[in-house]
C-alpha cells in the first residue's frame, strides 16, 4: 500500500478531490458518493467498468474509457471526470495507435469516492473534518440507534402524560 | 480588499471557513464567515500559520480558461508547481532570486537555515531527513549561487550577544527579563502588542539579519568588492523573515542587508522547476568565510533550546566553569523553563512556543512581576520546524506527528552539549580583527537594531476609504 502524500509539495499529480463543497447561502455541505445498492452509474456503464463490492461502489479506471455516460446517469452529481495525464496536459489517446491520429488531447477517466479503499483507518475526510460533520453510517447501526431513541421518545411522551 | 502584506488569502478561493482567523495569534484576519476572509496587513506579524492551516484550494474541476495558469503567474511561482493553490498565500521574491541568479555582475550569498534542510526532503516524497545538509549545499551551488553559508554561525554570534546583555543587565541593573529578539514574529507581536516593552528586547538582531549584515559588512571587505554587488540571499524556514527583511533600519549601507528571501517550499519549487533532484546530488561544504558551528544545528528547532545556550553563554562570559553549570529544563504547558546555577545565583529562562503561549509571559513582565533572566519566544507553534515555509501538512491529524519527526531529526541534534561560544576561534576572530572591540560602534552597527512601538489605533484602512 502506498503511503499517501503528507505534504502539499510531495504531489506530483494534480489533486483531483472526490467530495464537493457546495455552498448556497443557507446550507454548506459536501456531495460525495452515496454507494447505492442498485448503483445507477454501474448500471449504465458499458464497459462494466464500475462494480459494487463490501458496500462500496468503485470506478475500475483501467477499463474506464471517459464516455460520461455515468456522470450524467448519477442523481447526485458525484462523479467528476478527471484528468489521465498528472499535469492535465493533452496526452495521445489509445486509439492513436490503430487508427494512426496524431492529435493529442486532454483525457479524463472517470472520479468518485471510493470511501478511501487504501485507506487502513478509514475516509481521511471524516478522520480530518475540523467541524466533525461527517460519519459514515452504517445500516444496521444506525437503525438500532433510532429505534432506540424512538423508544426513549415514547417513553419520555407517556411520563409527561402521567406525571 | 486585502492591503498588501506579505501574507495574503486569495478572495476567489476563500471559502470563509475562518480557521485561520480562530488560528491567528494577532486577529488580523477578518470577515464573515462563509465570506472571503481579508488579512489587515497592519495587524499581520506574517508567522504564516494561515498559510499553513489553509484547506480551501483551487479545484481541478472547476477550472476554466486556464485560470491556474493565470494564479500561478499573480503569485510569481513556476508554471511546473503541481500542488494545489491555496486560498492563504505568501508572496515570495522568486523573480528577484531568479534575476540575481542570471545577472553577471552580481555575486549571489546564500545562508542556511538548519531547520529547512530536514522538512526539504518531504517535499520530494523522502523521509524527513534524508536530504542531508551536504546535499542542499550542492543544490543551491547548481542553482547557480556563488557562496553558501550556514546561518549557524550568525546564530552563535546573536546568543553571545544575547548574553553579553544579560550579564550587563544584571551588573548594571538594567531591564529584566531580556527578551529574545530572534524570532521576527514574536518581535512584531512585542511592537504591537506590547509596545512599553520593546525595551526589554535584545537589542541584537536575529540571526537571519546578521547573516545579511554580516555579508554586507564583512564578506564584501573580504571579497573586496562593493556590497551592492553582493545578492544576499536567505534561506529560511519564516515567512515573517520576509517582512523583516523589508524593515528600513536593518541595513548596514544604502541598501537592504537582507535582498531577498526564500522558504524552504519555495527552494523545492525551484529545484523541481529545473529538474533537480537533492537526494542525488554528491555532497557539497558550506563555505568557510563564516564557518558553521555544528552544535547550534538543533537551536531554534526545539523548544528551550535557544534559551539553554544563552543562560550556558552567560554562565561562560560570567568566567564560571561549564562543570559548574547545571541545566535543567522542566515542560510545562506549550512553555518550558531552562535554568542555570552561576556560581551562586540562579538565572532562569522561559521558553513559550506559539504567541498565545507567549502573551502570558509578557503580561508578567508588563506587571514586573516576571522572575525570569531570559523570554525565549517563538511564534510558530513548535519552534522554527513548523514555520510558514516548512513543507505544508495536508492533513490536520499528521501536522502534530510530522512536527515532532522533524524537531527529533538526529542531523540536527548536537554532537556534544555546549558550544563555548566565548572561546569560538571564528568568532573571536570576527570580534578582535574585524569589530576590534566588543560592543564597541562598529560591531554595535553591524549587530545591533531598534524597535519601533506600533499601535493599532493608526491602521484602520478600511475605515479611512469608507
Amino acid at each position: 500500500m502506498a503511503i499517501p502524500p503528507e505534504v502539499a509539495g510531495e504531489l506530483n499529480a494534480r489533486l483531483t478531490p472526490r467530495l464537493f463543497v457546495v455552498s448556497a447561502s443557507e446550507v454548506t455541505a459536501p456531495v460525495m458518493c452515496r454507494h447505492c445498492e442498485d448503483a445507477p452509474c454501474a448500471n449504465v456503464c458499458k464497459m462494466s467498468a464500475i462494480s459494487r463490492a463490501d458496500g462500496k461502489v468503485l470506478v475500475n479506471t483501467e477499463r474506464c474509457v471517459g464516455c460520461h455516460l455515468c456522470l450524467m446517469a448519477c442523481p447526485f452529481g458525484a462523479i467528476e471526470f478527471a484528468p489521465l495525464s498528472p499535469d492535465a496536459s493533452p496526452i495521445y489517446p489509445m486509439a492513436a495507435k490503430s487508427s494512426g491520429e496524431k492529435n493529442k488531447t486532454t483525457m479524463y477517466r472517470a472520479n468518485k469516492c471510493d470511501l478511501c479503499n487504501d485507506r487502513a483507518n478509514g475516509p481521511a475526510c471524516i478522520a480530518n473534518c475540523p467541524e466533525t460533520a461527517l460519519v459514515l453510517v452504517n445500516a444496521v447501526a444506525a437503525t438500532r440507534r433510532r429505534r432506540n431513541e424512538a423508544a426513549l421518545d415514547l417513553l419520555a411522551e407517556q411520563n409527561a402524560v402521567w406525571v | 480588499m486585502n492591503t498588501g502584506g506579505f501574507i495574503q488569502i486569495d478572495q476567489e478561493l476563500c471559502t470563509g471557513c475562518r480557521h485561520c482567523a480562530g488560528n491567528c495569534p494577532v486577529q488580523a484576519i477578518s470577515g464573515e464567515t462563509k465570506n472571503p476572509q481579508s488579512v489587515s496587513a497592519d495587524r499581520c506579524v506574517a508567522c504564516g500559520q494561515c498559510v499553513q492551516i489553509c484547506t480551501a484550494f483551487d479545484s481541478i474541476f472547476d477550472e476554466r480558461w486556464g485560470r491556474r495558469t493565470e494564479r500561478l503567474h499573480e503569485r510569481e511561482m513556476p508554471q511546473s508547481v503541481m500542488e494545489p493553490l491555496f486560498a492563504a498565500h505568501d508572496c515570495n521574491f522568486l523573480p528577484e532570486i531568479k534575476a540575481a541568479l542570471i545577472e553577471r555582475n552580481l555575486r549571489t550569498v546564500v545562508h542556511c537555515d538548519a531547520s529547512v534542510i530536514g522538512p526539504l526532503a518531504e517535499e520530494f516524497g523522502l523521509r524527513t531527513g534524508s536530504i542531508k545538509p551536504g546535499q542542499v549545499v550542492a543544490a543551491l551551488r547548481k542553482l547557480g549561487f556563488h557562496r553558501v553559508y550556514s546561518n549557524t554561525f550568525s546564530v552563535g554570534i546573536a546568543i553571545l550577544e544575547q548574553a553579553r546583555e544579560i550579564a550587563e543587565r544584571v551588573r548594571k541593573g538594567g531591564n529584566l527579563p531580556v527578551i529574545n529578539s530572534s524570532c521576527p514574529a514574536a518581535v512584531r507581536f512585542i511592537e504591537q502588542s506590547f509596545p512599553e516593552l520593546i525595551h526589554f528586547l535584545s537589542g541584537c538582531r536575529s540571526p537571519r539579519q546578521i547573516a545579511g549584515s554580516l555579508t554586507k559588512a564583512y564578506l564584501a571587505q573580504q571579497f573586496k568588492t562593493d556590497p551592492a554587488y553582493l545578492f544576499n540571499v536567505s534561506l529560511a524556514s519564516c515567512t515573517a523573515h520576509k517582512l523583516e527583511a523589508t524593515r528600513s533600519e536593518l541595513r548596514v549601507g544604502e541598501h537592504r542587508d537582507i535582498d531577498a528571501v526564500l522558504t524552504g517550499r519555495e527552494l523545492a519549487w525551484m529545484l523541481k522547476h529545473e529538474g533537480f533532484e537533492p537526494s542525488l546530488l554528491e555532497e557539497s561544504e558550506f563555505d568557510q568565510e563564516l564557518p558553521p558551528i555544528d552544535e547550534l544545528r538543533k537551536v531554534f528547532c526545539h523548544i528551550g533550546d535557544v534559551a539553554q545556550a544563552v543562560l550556558e553563554t552567560t554562565g561562560e562570559l560570567l568566567g564560571v566553569d561549564q562543570a559548574a553549570i547545571e541545566c535543567s529544563a522542566a515542560d510545562g504547558g506549550g512553555a518550558c523553563f531552562p535554568k542555570v546555577r552561576i556560581g551562586d545565583q540562579e538565572y532562569g529562562a522561559a521558553s513559550a512556543s506559539g504567541l498565545q503561549n507567549a502573551a502570558p509571559f509578557l503580561e508578567a513582565v508588563r506587571k514586573g512581576e516576571s522572575p525570569f533572566h531570559y523570554l525565549e519566544l517563538m511564534a510558530c507553534p513548535q519552534g522554527c520546524v513548523s514555520g510558514g515555509g516548512q513543507p505544508k501538512v495536508l492533513l490536520p491529524e499528521r501536522r502534530n506527528p510530522i512536527y515532532a519527526t522533524r524537531a527529533k531529526l538526529k542531523a540536527l541534534a548536537p554532537a556534544k552539549p555546549g558550544a563555548r561560544l566565548s572561546t569560538n576561534a571564528a568568532i573571536r576572530h570576527l570580534y578582535d580583527d574585524f569589530f576590534g572591540k566588543a560592543w564597541g560602534d562598529k560591531s554595535n552597527h553591524v549587530l545591533q537594531t531598534r524597535y519601533v512601538e506600533r499601535s493599532f489605533e493608526v491602521q484602520p484602512v478600511q475605515a479611512s476609504s469608507s
